[in-house]
């Protein structure tokens, strides 16, 4: 269930807000409030036998991700990067590209359990009044703060699952001095569970930070590359409409240290603003990045079965089964 | 030795045909527009009954006869009305299940349904979603429009800014399949979806409803595209009134010539058609 309104007495959503006495409960601090017992007792009475949907809308815990898993084993894309690198955005981004009827070239839109929360990630990117755009505060940095945003995906008859895993980028920056820091618990979720992930280089964190962000950025993708068991990344640019702007030297050090690590990882350079329609940077390559994971997890894995064939005297280990011999 | 039984169509469909739509999309004004006709004869659907309770909208009725726009439906009405219709022998039910579309709008609201509609949901095996396009007006964002200065902030709180139009519509349909026990991974046949597009006339356009709908609402498009089979779903465009009647002389003209003869619906290739009881025919045949 979504969050109600904690005022006793008052009639939102079904009615006007008291506060505002508008339509407005959204915006009411009350509305933002958690939800009491009692404000859930009263509703439920009020609906009578109702039953509820398994899923809320709200981003999910590791624990809901049994809702999806009965029906397909989802796909986990991990996004990786430090703080304000532009994890949370690309995922408003993406959901914002969707919503207005970009496509994927081979994947088609199946629904998702989480829509409100791909909304609140989304309105930071909606241009208000006077061309102001207030872009998301930063993802809660304690170690057990979890979102996962979900899309059911389609590609011809294959259904896919697919849950974007997103973290603070401080949790992500102790994880990436030390794996095992106890507040990096999200962290080590996210590398462990994800199938493919997403990660961030910040070009505005190289201009302004130079030879300090690249260490850094290096720094995290050492620790990506050190167990990814063939999983594979997207090496994301984000703010790529500054990436002229970085000093050439720094960008060619970090893009050659990066493909010296990560290998074969592909590069995408994105960025939230676009500059014409269609726009490169905004509209096609924040969609290619997700399919590019999309499509590489998609491909048949080479099964590396070695048979062992009479390898030994022993007649036991040599027995292949009664049904050969008459 | 074993007989295979071959029937046309469908087996074991439920003849009832399910309106759904939110507060204020035109459902009123249609199925008072709709039984004016179907009483008047001036359509090949008849009653097979007269309809138990039709309050719901004897005052629409009353109101187009008079050149007045139907008023709002109010949102704590939850009246149900059911007309038993027949279309070439065959009797069926229309249902519209929630009069002024208020539990449509709590079923996004509280993720949660009543016994009532779950049933209503098992037994219909058609459904027609009412969308008034005219009202969902286009929100604009970075990845639109390239304003020459952008001031950029960063927000101090998570908020929710609680459901779009269009995430509003695809969260119904995901739970109103949910709860009618349909998976999402194979194309759905079954129930069968119509999409109608009303208050046409507000629109001004010359586009044809699927058109309207992509620009509108593309991502709910891309959604049904996406889930249904191709056969079982269509959009239609829908004017129950086919102007405003918000001037004397159209009030005069509803008065003189009957409210009847005004309305048309607009078919998928964008053909006007005088007779809107043709859409249910239509939803009849997915």
């Amino acid at each position: 269930m979504r969050k109600k309104c904690n005022k006793t007495d008052c009639p939102a959503p079904k009615g006007l807000c008291l506060e505002h006495a508008s339509n407005d409960h959204p915006k009411c601090e009350h509305w933002q409030g958690t939800q009491t017992d009692q404000s859930v007792d009263i509703q439920k009475k009020v609906n009578g036998k109702a039953k509820s949907l398994p899923w809320t809308g709200e981003p999910f815990q590791p624990t809901d991700i049994e809702i999806v898993s009965q029906r397909s084993s989802p796909l986990i894309i991990g996004m990786v990067g430090s703080a304000e690198a532009g994890k949370t955005s690309y995922l408003g981004m993406l959901y914002t590209l969707l919503f207005n009827g970009i496509k994927f070239n081979y994947w088609s839109f199946a629904g998702s359990s989480t829509l409100a929360a791909w909304e609140t990630l989304a309105q930071y990117l909606k241009i208000k009044p006077h061309g102001k755009v207030e872009f998301a505060p930063p993802t809660p940095s304690n170690p057990d703060y979890y979102s996962l945003y979900h899309l059911a995906l389609k590609r011809g008859k294959l259904f896919r699952d697919v849950l974007f895993a997103d973290s603070s980028g401080e949790v992500f920056n102790i994880w990436s001095e030390d794996t095992q820091d106890q507040n990096a618990e999200n962290a080590r979720w996210i590398y462990e569970k994800s199938n493919a992930f997403i990660f961030m280089v910040d070009s505005v964190a190289l201009i302004r930070r130079r030879g300090a962000a690249k260490s850094e950025i290096v720094q995290m993708a050492e620790q990506l590359a050190a167990n990814l068991k063939g999983r594979p990344v997207a090496v994301v640019w984000s703010k790529a409409d500054e990436i002229g702007n970085i000093r050439e030297t720094i960008k060619s050090a970090l893009s050659d240290d990066l493909s010296q690590v990560l290998g074969d990882a592909q590069v995408f350079e994105v960025s939230n603003f676009s500059k014409s329609d269609p726009d490169i940077l905004c509209h096609q390559n924040n969609i290619a990045v997700t399919e590019y994971l999309l499509e590489k997890l998609n491909e048949t894995k080479n099964i590396k079965l070695v048979p062992q064939v009479g390898a030994s005297d022993d007649l036991f280990f040599n027995y292949r089964g009664s049904c050969g011999h008459e | 030795m074993i007989y295979f039984l071959i029937t046309e169509g469908r087996v074991g469909m439920n003849d009832s045909i399910l309106i759904i739509g939110p507060p204020d999309s035109g459902k009123t004004t249609f199925i008072a527009q709709f039984l004016t006709r179907v009483k008047k004869r001036k359509s090949s659907i008849t009653l097979s009954k007269t309809p138990e309770n039709i309050k719901a909208i004897t005052d629409a009725v009353k109101r187009l006869a008079m050149g007045e726009e139907p008023t709002t439906t109010s949102a704590d009405e939850n009246v149900e009305l059911i007309l038993p219709i027949n279309i070439e022998d065959k009797n069926i039910e229309l249902v519209c299940p929630d009069y002024g579309g208020e539990q449509v709008n709590d079923i996004t609201e509280f993720m949660e349904i009543d016994d009532h509609w779950r049933k209503l949901l098992s037994s219909s095996d058609r459904w027609i979603l009412f969308i008034r396009p005219y009202e969902i007006v286009p929100e604009y964002d970075l990845s639109i429009s390239s304003y020459e200065e952008i001031i950029s902030e960063k927000s101090e709180d998570i908020k929710s800014p609680g459901l779009s139009q269009q995430s509003k519509f695809i969260e119904l349909l995901q739970s109103l399949l949910h709860f009618k026990n349909k998976g999402v991974k194979q194309p759905i046949d079954t129930p069968s979806l119509s999409i109608v597009l009303t208050c046409w006339d507000e629109l001004k356009t010359t586009e044809k409803p699927g058109e309207v709908l992509q620009k509108k609402l593309p991502m709910l498009l891309h959604f049904i595209e996406t889930i249904w089979q191709e056969e079982a779903f269509k959009i239609f465009g829908l004017s129950s009134q086919e102007f405003p009647l918000n001037t004397p002389e159209a009030k005069d003209k509803y008065q003189d010539e009957l409210p009847e003869n005004f309305g048309y619906m607009v078919d998928q290739s964008g053909k006007r058609d005088k007779d809107i009881t043709k859409l249910i025919k239509i939803s009849l045949q997915l």
